[in-house]
């Protein structure tokens, strides 16, 4: 109503004014005056603008005026003089500053969006959040589609054995007398937990040590923990220096160090540099397996093409190839001299690898680079000769007593005797003796080094038999068996000696090599030929591939041609008796000649065979590709060959193989998965947790720990009472857990 | 002295009665049996063609429409209560068990055009062709309760389908729009609307209960969740959708049957591209339903047959038809998963076995064992071309073979001419997979 009574007299003022200005003429400016007055008189007089103010509930916001309106925009009150009002007081000066932050962010929310647009947005928030929902569900289907076996209706009520233990882990103490007897059989260290030997007392006082120890043992380990850094720093620096020659120093250096220690290792412990040299063998062996300093690499080929025309090039890949010899070198016994029974073959020029068609060019210098491995290698002979003699030694300690009890002639006469028996081979024996007495200690027998003849062609077994017979040697007829032996070893290096290296198929290189350079060999040449041709009976000392392959082609081919058949009954219609003719009648009649064999595809293709009767018929009821969900040919086969059937696996497998993938009840109406499924699956990841957890009570935990435990198990069961009150609680959590996984 | 004999009784051997079953001592040891995989091969061979040889799927049919079907409802609480809708807006409840009529009432002027049960209310609710929404009592065995509607709501508009909600008294109908509806109300409680085409088939998801799933006449399949205001998804297809059908028992799965001959099964969550496109259909599909376990479903064809489908296979397992049977109209697997029932447009309802070579009765533990063997023998050497050619091979009506084989060159056509282009120009089109293909647009 006030609002009404302030307005209306402005309005009717400019109405008037508007009129005014309309009818004015320049004459009449008094008169204006003259009437303005008037009617600011009148004004005056009768619309006495009488203002009073009522008390209602609300104030309307369009009913305040802004005090000042009229005259200037400097009268406008704004929020910072209603703040230096409230400024004084101390309790509204944070008033003060949020609205002071409140201006400075101050901004005009946006517009509201179009309606498809905000309905677009609200279906996508919509569909996220029915995506999320229905992801629930993830688990319990993935684990439908892949399960062995579905029964239907799925919700069954699940039956099984509870065990006595189990049973026991739910009693929960009730009353005061049970609690404190918990109490105290719960926490106290001297009761004995299952399965354990001990009680947590009993260990603790077994593996607890004095302060001093203590002290010892941790100033120790701080040490070797300090130690530890200070040697990954090192080695961190050492591997960013990217010098080539350091590197190679440093190769070098290690490797002397290795030797030195070896030195120190075999005076005072052969146990442990025998295991040294173990070790370094298998770098050889590894050595061996590389293609490194073999002149197969991309440095090694351009130095190939430079060698032409560059002589430095030429020497460096030379030494690199030398190097690469030197590495993979086989050491030479000391006692290898005695296996000269092996022929000589003759060492012509010709393409068979084996025989090493280019000799060694003498041209160049064969200098001995006395490098680390080289001399590393003569220290590991040495120390082998040590370890011999004092393994001889032990013996003979050892069979001093056998000798005794058993009145025998000792091993150390035995022995002789066989030397003078079989002076030729009494070195080969004996070698091979040491060798087995070396190992047999703690190696099994893949790990014998197979450096010569007789030793490649052992087989596993007969160094067994060997074992054995060292064994026995003390006890029974020690000679026979030497005797035996050394037969058997004469006849292998007999079979070896059969094998003729020229019968060969010509095989492309696979490393090659096309320079000028002579492959330089160091070492005097017979040890070079005796070693090739140690190598070629190597090579084939297992079986003659060609004559085999030439065997079994001749065999197929025979097999394939169709041959005569023969009808006739000997002394049918004849004098029968041995040593009687057929007749040309009876050839004639009875013997049904054979057609000419068909030409074979692989008559004249000299190694090779083709197999030409695969039988079409079978091939069409065989499989053509791998049927879908197997990933490969073997596990197919294998699911192919596995039988099914009662005639060949029991009765009770058969039934478990034969369950069917979905099983039905008759006259069972299927109702669609419910949300009971879901929770009954966290239920059982509940129940399994809740084992876990119990499981971990039950381990006794010694020391400080398990007091602070203490405390955390008294509350527990408080918790526990609260969770189950709330089923709903206890199956969903583990639910959405799963789905975050 | 002590003389040694060998000695046979009988009693070991020989069995006093026919039942008296001995369990013979057997040597398993493999080295015994040399020819194991051959002999299972042989038995595999057998089994097979005795599977063929029982293969009788068909059951029987229900005679008694006067007009071509239109919907079938199985009652969820009882397994041999059939309810059928026709043409004329007969309603039909059948005892499939004994394959008679139980009671026939004229429920609709016009088309019955679906049907829904409540199970907590055990009331049927039809849709029919004059824009009534009818409920029905269903709990009498003689079926007396059908003499009259309980309630019926009139609807402004068209109606095609209807669903209802597992466990709340809510049902949804489509036609122009979608609409919720409560039990106790005469109005819609929500419409959802999209766009101006009209819905012709709406399915209640049964595992996560507020989901609601239509197909619409602009090819489109919506997505819709009760409790928001708005459609939630709307993915396009090449084609329209027939009908739809949520997997039972994987609450983001369902299938549509489309016009393009094709059945879609799509995962909700993403619909970029269908997790499975089944074909071998020659006409359009025009029903589908899921069986209880979730594992195969039956659709219904226009080219008048059913095909069942592994639902996570592109081919499907079997096909169904007779000679007398026309195009169908609607498919329905039976709650204990042993039987598919399908309407056609001749007015039959027809029952068939689920598993054409299933032996119906009762089944002793023996004879169960053998053919359980017998399938495992099967499934082992099914990729066997011999096996699996017995296996796979159906008869089939010389339209369907005929239609398939055009089908099939066109295909081969159409992917000859794509390899074609694709190799004689400069800048290539990138390679869409063909399940992608199918997707228009989504929303």
């Amino acid at each position: 109503m006030s609002k009404l009574k302030i307005l209306q007299p402005v309005e009717d003022k400019q109405e008037f004014l508007d009129i005014d200005e309309a009818a004015s003429d320049d004459g009449d400016e008094q008169k204006h005056e003259k009437l303005l007055n008037a009617i600011s008189k009148l004004g005056n007089k009768k619309m006495k603008i009488t203002q009073r103010t009522e008390p209602v509930s609300r104030i309307n916001e369009h009913a305040l005026v802004q005090v000042g309106s009229g005259k200037s925009k400097t009268n406008k009150i704004k929020v910072d003089d209603l703040l230096n009002v409230i400024a004084e007081k101390p309790r509204l000066g944070a008033l003060k500053k949020a609205v002071k932050q409140a201006k400075s962010k101050s901004s005009t929310l946006k517009a509201p969006l179009e309606k498809p647009q905000a309905l677009r947005v609200e279906r996508a928030a919509g569909y996220e959040k029915v995506k999320d929902e229905v992801s629930k569900w993830d688990d319990i289907v993935k684990g439908n589609r892949v399960a062995e076996q579905l029964i239907f209706p799925l919700d069954q009520p699940s039956i099984k054995m509870q065990s006595a233990s189990d049973f026991t882990a739910k009693f929960k103490p009730k009353t005061p007398l049970e609690q404190q007897i918990s109490e105290l059989l719960r926490c106290n260290r001297h009761v004995q937990a299952e399965n354990e030997e001990l009680t947590p007392a009993e260990k603790e006082a077994l593996t607890s040590m004095s302060l001093k120890e203590a002290l010892a043992r941790r100033r120790e380990l701080a040490k070797s923990r300090a130690l530890q850094s200070y040697q990954e720093a090192k080695a961190r620096r050492q591997n960013k220096i990217k010098s080539k020659t350091y590197h190679r120093l440093l190769k070098k250096e290690k490797m002397k160090n290795h030797v030195k220690e070896f030195d120190s290792l075999k005076e005072h412990d052969p146990q442990r540099a025998l295991e040294k040299l173990e070790q370094l063998d298998k770098k050889r062996i590894e050595e061996r397996m590389t293609l490194k300093h073999k002149g197969a690499g991309k440095w090694a080929k351009l130095q190939a093409i430079r060698s032409k025309y560059d002589q430095n090039a030429r020497e460096s890949l030379a030494d690199q190839l030398r190097l690469g010899k030197e590495v993979t070198r086989k050491i030479k016994k000391p006692d290898d001299e005695s296996e000269e029974d092996i022929p000589s073959v003759p060492l012509e020029k010709s393409d068979n690898p084996w025989l090493g068609g280019s000799l060694p060019d003498s041209s160049h210098p064969t200098t001995e680079v006395t490098s680390g491995y080289r001399k590393l290698w003569d220290n590991v002979n040495k120390g082998r000769e040590i370890k011999k003699k004092m393994n001889k030694e032990v013996k003979k300690t050892a069979s001093k007593p056998s000798k005794v009890k058993q009145s025998h002639p000792t091993d150390e006469k035995i022995y002789d005797s066989t030397k003078v028996d079989s002076a030729e081979n009494e070195s080969v024996a004996s070698e091979s003796y040491d060798v087995q007495e070396e190992f047999s200690e703690e190696l099994d027998e893949g790990l014998v080094r197979k450096s010569t003849m007789e030793d490649f062609q052992q087989t596993p077994e007969d160094v067994e038999m060997k074992q054995i017979t060292y064994k026995k040697t003390s006890k029974k007829q020690p000679t026979q068996k030497i005797d035996s032996q050394v037969a058997s070893v004469q006849a292998e290096t007999k079979i070896a000696t059969d094998i003729d290296p020229l019968k060969f198929i010509s095989m492309p290189d696979t490393v090659i090599i096309n320079s000028s350079v002579p492959v330089t060999e160091e070492g005097n040449e017979e040890d070079e030929d005796e070693q090739r041709r140690m190598t070629l009976a190597e090579a084939f000392a297992d079986d003659d591939v060609i004559e085999q392959f030439k065997e079994e082609k001749k065999q197929v081919i025979s097999a394939s041609t169709p041959k005569d058949i023969d009808l006739t009954l000997p002394g049918w219609g004849e004098w029968g008796g041995s040593g009687l003719k057929l007749s040309r009648r009876k050839k004639r009649q009875f013997i049904i000649k054979a057609p000419p064999a068909p030409k074979r595809r692989d008559d004249n293709q000299g190694n090779l065979i083709i197999n030409q009767d695969k039988n079409t018929n079978m091939r069409r009821q065989q499989v053509n590709d791998l049927p879908f969900p197997f990933r490969s040919a073997a596990s197919f086969e294998y699911k192919i060959r596995a039988p099914v059937t009662s005639t060949f696996i029991p009765e009770t497998a058969v039934r478990k193989l034969a369950a069917p993938k979905v099983l039905t009840k008759i006259g069972t109406i299927i109702a669609p998965m419910t949300d009971e499924v879901l929770i009954s699956a966290a239920k059982r990841n509940k129940e399994t947790q809740d084992k876990m957890e119990l499981e971990n009570r039950k381990k006794p935990t010694p020391g400080k720990y398990q007091k602070r435990k203490k405390s955390s198990l008294i509350t527990k069961p408080t918790k526990k009472s609260k969770i189950q009150k709330n089923q709903w609680q206890i199956t969903d959590t583990p639910a959405t857990n799963s789905l975050k996984k | 002295m002590k003389v040694k004999l060998l000695v046979r009784n009988p009693d070991d051997y020989l069995r006093e009665t026919k039942r008296d079953i001995h369990k013979l001592p057997r040597n398993y040891d493999p080295a015994l049996h040399p020819l194991e995989t051959p002999r299972e091969y042989t038995r595999a061979m057998n089994a097979v063609k005795l599977e063929r040889v029982f293969a009788l799927p068909f059951i029987g049919s229900l005679d008694g429409h006067r007009d071509g079907l239109t919907c079938l409802g199985k009652h969820p609480d009882h397994l041999s209560w059939l309810y059928s809708g026709a043409c004329d807006g007969e309603l039909k409840l059948w005892d499939v068990a004994k394959r008679k009529i139980v009671y026939t009432v004229q429920a609709h002027d016009g088309f019955i055009r679906a049907m829904a049960f409540s199970q907590e209310t055990s009331s049927l609710y039809t849709v029919g062709d004059d824009k009534l929404i009818k409920q029905w009592k269903a709990q009498e065995l003689d079926g007396s309760d059908l003499k009259a509607p309980i309630n019926t709501i009139v609807t402004r508009g068209m109606l095609t389908g209807i669903s209802h909600h597992r466990s709340k008294p809510v049902m949804a109908t489509c036609g122009e729009a979608c609409n919720l509806w409560e039990h106790s109300r005469a109005q819609p409680i929500k419409t959802f609307q999209w766009g101006v085409d009209s819905l012709q088939s709406i399915k209640f998801n049964q595992v996560e209960e507020n989901i609601i799933a239509a197909c619409g006449s602009d090819r489109s399949i919506i997505l819709y969740d009760m409790r928001e205001s708005v459609p939630v998804r709307k993915v396009v297809l090449k084609m329209r959708s027939n009908a739809l059908c949520w997997n039972p028992m994987e609450a983001f799965i369902f299938t549509v049957a489309n016009e393009d001959y094709n059945l879609y099964t799509f995962d909700m969550r993403n619909f970029a591209n269908p997790i499975n496109v089944h074909k071998d259909h020659v006409s359009a599909v025009i029903d589908i339903d899921y069986s209880p376990t979730g594992k195969e479903f039956v659709s219904a064809s226009y080219d008048k047959t059913i095909r069942l489908y592994n639902s996570r296979q592109a081919h499907s397992r079997d096909i169904y038809h007779t000679s007398r049977m026309q195009r169908l109209t609607c498919a329905a697997w039976s709650l204990d998963d042993r039987f598919v029932y399908s309407g056609s447009d001749e007015m039959n309802i027809r029952i068939w076995k689920a598993r054409a070579a299933e032996k119906l009765g009762v089944v002793k533990p023996r004879e169960k064992t053998a053919l359980r063997v017998n399938a495992k023998l099967v499934e082992k050497f099914a990729h066997h071309p011999a096996i699996k050619r017995i296996h796979r091979h159906r008869h089939v009506p010389s339209h369907v073979y005929n239609s398939r084989n055009e089908l099939r060159n066109s295909r081969i056509a159409a992917r000859r001419k794509e390899f074609n282009v694709r190799t004689h120009t400069k800048r290539q089109l990138p390679i869409i997979p063909e399940k992608a293909k199918v997707i228009v647009s989504e929303q």
